[in-house]
């Protein structure tokens, strides 16, 4: 920015408000020490705000200031041309997300893969594949103990099918919408990180919870299934098609009111 | 005049007390704050090495409960309060295009009252044994509770001090709030409408009205408690039929929302760091401004969270406990806006930009421990234990003065005309960082374990070890990112790199003039048309005021 202003004016110093402002600090300083202090304090702050007055009436006291080179700036100008600035400084990123039911695919690819890899496991440590079921409806369902963990039971296998396929489903929804935030690494994102936290939350909580259900639970093998999952639903996912967000269209578009062609 | 004549900081003393100067005035609020950080930081030192060991000696009860209180008073009046107005004054009027304040001489008024305030409360060192010969320094804590604050249980003149140099203080906070306001929404230059404001004036403006609305009440109430005092009336007094609790409530009706006056300066910081540093533009403005203006009101119905303790009926509790809980809302609106911001973006990890992310991490941290603070029965539980102590300090340290060394290290630049060294920067974030866990964490567990806040020692053999010896040597830590802070600033002023007037490539007005600024700011009124005018200026080819 130029000027072409040789003189400009700007308001007078003064210590007036000073003095108005040490004397009413000393008028009630008077309460602490005296009263000589306080009406000292009294009569410097009137002095203070009359001169104060003075400044501004009848006129508004200014100082006029030249104006010399090192007051002026130099022209504004960037570092960096447009384009080398960053692309997309002005957009909600990510620019392209996974269409809704590459997120539903994913959670029931991932809830499948988990499956297999929950029952392989199960056959190997308790020589049944419904142990995982019957763990994991006894959520919910109080009849289900520590002693019938690998016996079938249809109420069991129907409940903790529900709670899987809706946990999965769930969970595949929300990689659809997490994955494209971690464009450069969906597989670590999706397959190492969150269940990593997710598991680490599960076994920091549930002997709080509930301390018999903790018992039950192979924590070890449990990650390995929840490391299967996430790679699954995360491969399933982040393999497919995106589509770019409409966050530059107008909201007639967005809104589905107008098609945003010319017809 | 010559070129020295106007820098702000190589000026001579006589221009420094009579300058009306926004600029000038702005400097010595940050300075005189940045001293009571070291006298307070000194006082807190000396609280730590108490209570490093058991059974500890080298301050006496009385000496530790007058650091306690003034450590307290001195952080919230006497350095946050002139640090956030000193940075307001400076750059409000360089952001909205004005040559200076709406009432130049009502801000010198501001300035003096606080100082000569601050100079009061620090002189009952020496003065506050007045004619009754009892103890100096007030020591009735930074909130000073009713009855403990009647002649009765602290005679003397030592309250007295901290009641009427904190209501001098207060006065001129008051004044400078108003002239806040006014600034802010009379002289904003062409094609600034409020909505193209820069952030950082919009959250001074909900600051300055939030000081506005506390501080009168604050000042009500310590004239009332000096009338207890010294004229014998009876207004928290119980035997006389009053209710000390009045005194809490309306302490509190102030002293909660103070915590956000002293926050969302924090926030308007590092809302213009992280942008610039993030090369992006700031993820959803108009979100974050209906948040700030949120944050304002609620902050004004949840003070009563601070007194769960005191036997409240469960519906207060339950209104109390929800609306604090409803504060995270837009709370946590701001921390995800800063995220988008930076997410994808191109970030340099500059030191104003290292201090404003510890700044986002560490604040919610302390926001999450407040969180369960407003859940009743914990409060219960923790409430007066070292838990709380750790909470707020996570808050106004890790969120407010990382948010004041962003800033600093920002706009440090465009005062002097240097730029403070970078290596330096980054080590004083590292050992502050550090110290500040190694500080703060300890002292929530130390909570958990049940130590009572404000003792001034305890017993050995109850678990508290370990965590207060970690506390006190986090101090020390601490205590080196301090020194080389200061040594950074005095070398830099000296041998600093030469600045320029827009060293980050920066988007808003104050780097469009010379660094340091001339008096007058601007010699033509600038004309915006976008949040960000440098932009515009910079790349005509795709300016920003197409899509706002």
């Amino acid at each position: 920015m130029t000027t072409t202003k040789t003189t400009i004016k700007v308001p007078k110093p003064t210590a007036w408000p000073l003095v108005a402002a040490f004397g009413l600090t000393l008028t009630f300083a008077g309460f602490l020490t005296s009263y000589l202090v306080g009406i000292i304090g009294g009569i410097l702050s009137v002095i203070g705000f009359i001169g104060w007055f003075k400044d501004r009436f009848p006129n508004n006291l200014e100082i006029t200031v030249e104006v010399e080179a090192h007051h002026i700036p130099a022209p504004v100008h960037s570092t960096k041309s447009t384009h080398e600035e960053h692309p997309h400084h002005r957009a909600i990123l990510p620019l392209k997300i996974h269409r809704t039911q590459s997120g539903l695919i994913g959670g029931i690819a991932g809830g499948i893969a988990m499956l297999i890899v929950s029952v392989i496991g199960s056959f190997i440590m308790h020589g049944s594949p419904w142990y995982p079921f019957n763990v994991m409806s006894a959520s919910v369902m109080h009849s289900i103990t520590e002693q019938n963990l690998t016996n079938f039971n249809a109420i069991a296998f129907v409940v903790a099918l529900g709670i899987h396929a809706t946990l999965s489903i769930g969970i595949g929804l929300v990689y659809g919408v997490v994955l494209p935030l971690l464009p450069k690494h969906p597989i670590i994102l999706g397959a190492l990180i969150i269940p990593f936290i997710w598991s680490f939350l599960l076994y920091a909580t549930m002997n709080t919870l509930n301390p018999v259900l903790n018992e039950t639970v192979n924590w070890s093998w449990f990650l390995v299934t929840q490391f299967v999952f996430g790679f699954v639903a995360g491969i399933v996912v982040s393999k497919s098609e995106k589509i770019q967000t409409l966050q530059f269209k107008a909201f007639a578009e967005r809104a589905g009111i107008e098609t945003g062609k010319n017809d | 005049m010559t070129r020295e004549a106007y820098n702000p900081l190589s000026s001579k003393f006589h221009d420094w007390v009579v300058t009306v100067d926004h600029k000038k005035l702005g400097v010595m609020y940050i300075v005189t704050g940045i001293l009571y950080l070291i006298v307070a930081g000194s006082e807190a030192l000396m609280m730590r090495w108490q209570l490093a060991i058991p059974n500890n000696d080298i301050l006496s009860p009385d000496t530790f409960n007058a650091f306690f209180t003034m450590h307290g008073t001195t952080m919230i009046f006497l350095v946050g309060m002139p640090i956030l107005l000193g940075a307001a004054n400076y750059f409000i009027p360089l952001m909205i295009g004005a040559r200076d304040m709406a009432f130049p001489r009502l801000n010198a008024f501001g300035f003096w009252l606080f100082f000569f305030g601050a100079l009061l409360l620090y002189f009952s060192f020496l003065g506050g044994q007045g004619l009754s010969g009892e103890e100096g320094a007030p020591n009735v804590g930074w909130f000073a509770y009713a009855p403990l604050t009647s002649t009765t249980f602290s005679p003397g003149s030592a309250t007295d001090y901290w009641v009427i140099s904190l209501f001098v203080a207060g006065l001129g906070s008051i004044m400078t709030a108003i002239n806040l306001v006014t600034t802010i929404l009379t002289m904003r230059c062409d094609g600034m409408t409020l909505m193209k404001m820069p952030l950082f004036a919009w959250m001074m403006l909900v600051d300055a009205a939030l000081i506005l609305i506390v501080l009168p009440p604050l000042a009500v109430i310590q004239i009332m408690l000096l009338l207890d005092r010294q004229f014998g009336a009876h207004f928290f007094d119980a035997q006389a039929g009053a209710d000390p609790l009045i005194w809490q409530h309306l302490f509190w009706f102030f002293g909660h929302p103070e915590v956000y006056i002293l926050i969302i300066p924090g926030f308007a910081y590092i809302s213009e760091v992280i942008p610039v540093f993030s090369r992006k533009v700031l993820f959803g403005y108009p979100l974050m401004v209906a948040a700030t203006v949120s944050i304002g009101f609620i902050s004004l119905g949840v003070w009563a969270h601070h007194m769960f303790a005191v036997g409240l009926s469960p519906a207060v509790l339950a209104y109390f406990s929800g609306a604090t809980f409803l504060v995270g809302v837009p709370t946590g609106m701001k921390i995800f806006n800063w995220i988008a911001t930076m997410w994808g973006g191109h970030i340099r990890f500059a030191t104003p930009m290292l201090f404003a992310t510890g700044f986002v991490s560490m604040f919610v941290l302390g926001g999450l421990t407040g969180i369960m603070l407003a859940v009743v029965p914990m409060d219960w539980q923790l409430s007066d234990t070292y838990f709380v102590v750790g909470h707020f300090h996570w808050v106004l340290f890790g969120g407010l003065l990382f948010a004041i060394f962003s800033g600093f290290f920002y706009w440090f630049p465009k005062v002097t005309g240097r730029l403070l060294n970078e290596t330096l920067g980054k080590w004083q974030f590292w050992f502050l960082f550090v110290g500040f866990l190694v500080t703060f964490g300890p002292m929530h567990m130390a909570g958990f374990e049940g130590m009572p806040r404000r003792i001034y020692t305890f017993m050995p053999g109850r678990g508290l070890e370990l965590w207060n010896m970690l506390s006190s040597i986090g101090a020390a830590i601490q205590v080196v990112g301090f020194i080389l802070f200061v040594i950074n600033v005095f070398w830099s002023l000296r041998k600093g790199k030469i600045a320029g007037d827009d060293p980050w490539d920066a988007w808003t007005l104050e780097w469009s003039t010379t660094s340091p600024p001339p008096p007058w700011n601007f010699a033509e009124t600038p004309q915006i048309a976008s949040r960000r005018p440098l932009w515009d200026l910079k790349h005509p080819d795709d300016p920003d005021w197409k899509y706002e």
